[in-house]
């Protein structure tokens, strides 16, 4: 085909002179600041009260109990038997959760919709993702130490109800993100199979997995960290672990065996996040 | 020719379709196409950019529902049957969209086996993932696009124009009877496509599949399809043997459209660079 390049350009409008988009961001900018500011007066936000000599010395007071962290070693032992106990609790409770999840996101997650491969999603596919939707946000509002308070007078005191309580919250948290984690992926490849007759569970391994893996073991990892500080709070309602020492520790003001545990915690985070920066090279 | 082995027939008729969206002056996508393709016939369509080939490719492999209109895919209307028998149906033809639907991280022989999902069982399929269930037939159906030794390397390791022709080496592992190929040439350079297109019909006529493929090398075309479509603005402009095409009605079809005209792309694309393949990141 022979086509004359000159007779291509034919666009004679001008070069637009600002961008459309300019008003608008603009707007919402200024509008954002200024709903901003009655919420921070609301919310009493004075952090510079902080900074009186009153507060000072309290806090200064408060501090110097923590150093230095106990270390005798009938202490550390009963740590090191808390910390694993904490371990426990935090992978048997993202186990369970991610047990919840997995199933939930697959149902919820619009990527995997095969009626809305041709316009809009049908009546019923849409009502069971707004289930499994409804469903996850139910398990993530319930706050893991209201479940745990439930649990305790159910299964009594203990590491189980810290377990019950994580895999209920962290249920329903893990299955939302890996739902929209999986609706950000390139659709194009898991469209193309399920257009060629692939299922949606096979379209999912084929076609999602592959593009997904490192985001959602990431996010998987970064959850049992969370439940591992969470497990400290729950300690305080008696869920057992860390957290239970914790709080007997604080009342009776030994500054310097919270100040332990606390070191023990940043140990533990620090290795999730290093596990979690492992895993994704490996992934990539 | 056992039936099960036959090709699919296509039949549209009076079939239209209208992007939402789109601004209500244009042309539909499709306009009042009426359409007959026997089982086995090999036929090319051609036409400008937005002509609307790829939405025709996509009525037909029922990945699209016509806004008015019937289509029959082997005597059938994919959007009457109910969706197991309308996802069997999807089994029974192949689809290669003109961006290869390959994700990055997924290595050669995952993504060519992809082919033979509809043929296989969910628990088949994962374990395949695992440990690839048929390496020989992954071989055997890249080898002819010249991939046979890129089998165990990642597609994020490939060009632009690999990646096309692995898309293209699951036709021939799909279980398919109808293969509608979406521009598969696009990011193939001059002797590629030759063979490749060589390989894709020398295939289907052995296999007795339909084959439908959209291009926008108009020589190559007439040089290798007994049949030609041209498509213009939604609608058919001429639909007959390509040796009756005469340079006219090619000069009309490709002549420059209202209100945004687009050249034909060439044939003279960059050979394999990694480049053209839109990839989502975050």
């Amino acid at each position: 085909m022979a086509t004359d390049p000159g007779t291509l350009i034919s666009s004679t409008r001008p070069v637009p002179e600002r961008d459309p988009a300019r008003r608008g961001r603009a707007a919402f900018l200024v509008v954002s600041l200024l709903l901003l500011w009655p919420l921070l007066v609301y919310t009493e936000f004075r952090p510079w009260e902080m900074l009186d000599a009153r507060s000072l010395r309290v806090t200064a007071r408060f501090l110097a109990g923590f150093v230095p962290p106990a270390l005798n070693a009938d202490f550390l032992a009963s740590v090191a038997r808390e910390t694993w106990r904490t371990v426990a609790i935090a992978t048997a409770g993202v186990s369970l959760a991610l047990l919840l999840a997995v199933p939930l996101a697959l149902i919820a997650t619009a990527a995997l919709s095969i009626s809305s491969l041709s316009g809009r999603m049908a009546v019923v596919p849409f009502v069971v993702r707004q289930a499994a939707r409804g469903a996850m946000v139910a398990l993530r509002t319930v706050p893991e130490l209201v479940w745990a308070l439930v649990f305790v007078r159910v299964v009594g005191l203990g590491p189980s109800s810290g377990v019950l309580a994580i895999g209920l919250t962290y249920g329903g948290m893990l299955g939302k993100v890996f739902a929209e984690i999986l609706e950000s992926c390139d659709a194009h490849p898991t469209r193309t199979l399920l257009a060629n007759g692939g299922g949606r569970l096979q379209a999912f391994f084929y076609g999602l997995l592959p593009q997904a893996a490192p985001e959602l073991t990431s996010y998987a990892i970064y959850r049992w960290e969370c439940a591992i500080r969470s497990s400290v709070v729950l300690g305080f309602v008696g869920a057992g672990g860390l957290g239970q020492q914790m709080d007997s520790s604080l009342k009776m003001l030994a500054g310097n065996e919270v100040a332990t545990m606390l070191l023990v915690f940043i140990g533990l985070v620090a290795l999730a996040d290093g596990v979690s920066a492992w895993l994704r090279g490996l992934l990539r | 020719m056992n039936p099960a082995s036959r090709g699919l027939s296509l039949r549209l008729e009076r079939v239209s379709v209208r992007y939402p969206g789109a601004r209500s002056r244009a042309h539909p996508a499709l306009d009042e196409v009426d359409l007959l393709i026997g089982s086995g016939e090999h036929v090319v369509v051609v036409g400008p950019s937005g002509a609307g080939k790829t939405t025709l490719l996509h009525v037909a492999a029922a990945a699209l529902q016509a806004d008015r209109g019937r289509v029959l895919v082997d005597g059938e209307e994919p959007w009457s049957l109910d969706p197991r028998r309308r996802r069997r149906l999807r089994g029974r033809l192949f689809l290669a969209p003109q961006v290869p639907p390959l994700p990055p991280r997924q290595r050669v022989v995952t993504a060519a086996l992809a082919g033979r999902l509809p043929a296989m069982s969910l628990a088949g399929s994962v374990r395949s993932l695992l440990v690839p269930f048929d390496v020989g037939a992954a071989h055997a159906a890249l080898a002819p696009f010249d991939l046979a030794d890129r089998l165990f390397d990642r597609v994020d390791r490939l060009s632009g124009g690999e990646r096309q022709r692995v898309s293209l080496a699951r036709a021939l592992l799909a279980p398919a009877r109808l293969w509608l190929l979406d521009e598969p040439l696009s990011a193939l350079d001059p002797v590629r496509a030759a063979r490749a297109l060589q390989v894709l019909r020398q295939q289907a006529a052995q296999r007795g599949v339909t084959l439908v493929v959209s291009m926008h090398q108009v020589e190559m075309a007439l040089a290798n399809f007994p049949r030609m479509i041209g498509l213009r603005d939604g609608a058919v402009q001429f639909d007959g043997q390509a040796s009756d095409v005469s340079p006219e009605q090619l000069q009309r079809l490709y002549a420059h459209a209202e209100p945004a005209p687009q050249p034909p792309e060439l044939p003279s694309e960059e050979p394999c660079e990694p480049a053209p393949v839109p990839m989502v990141w975050r």
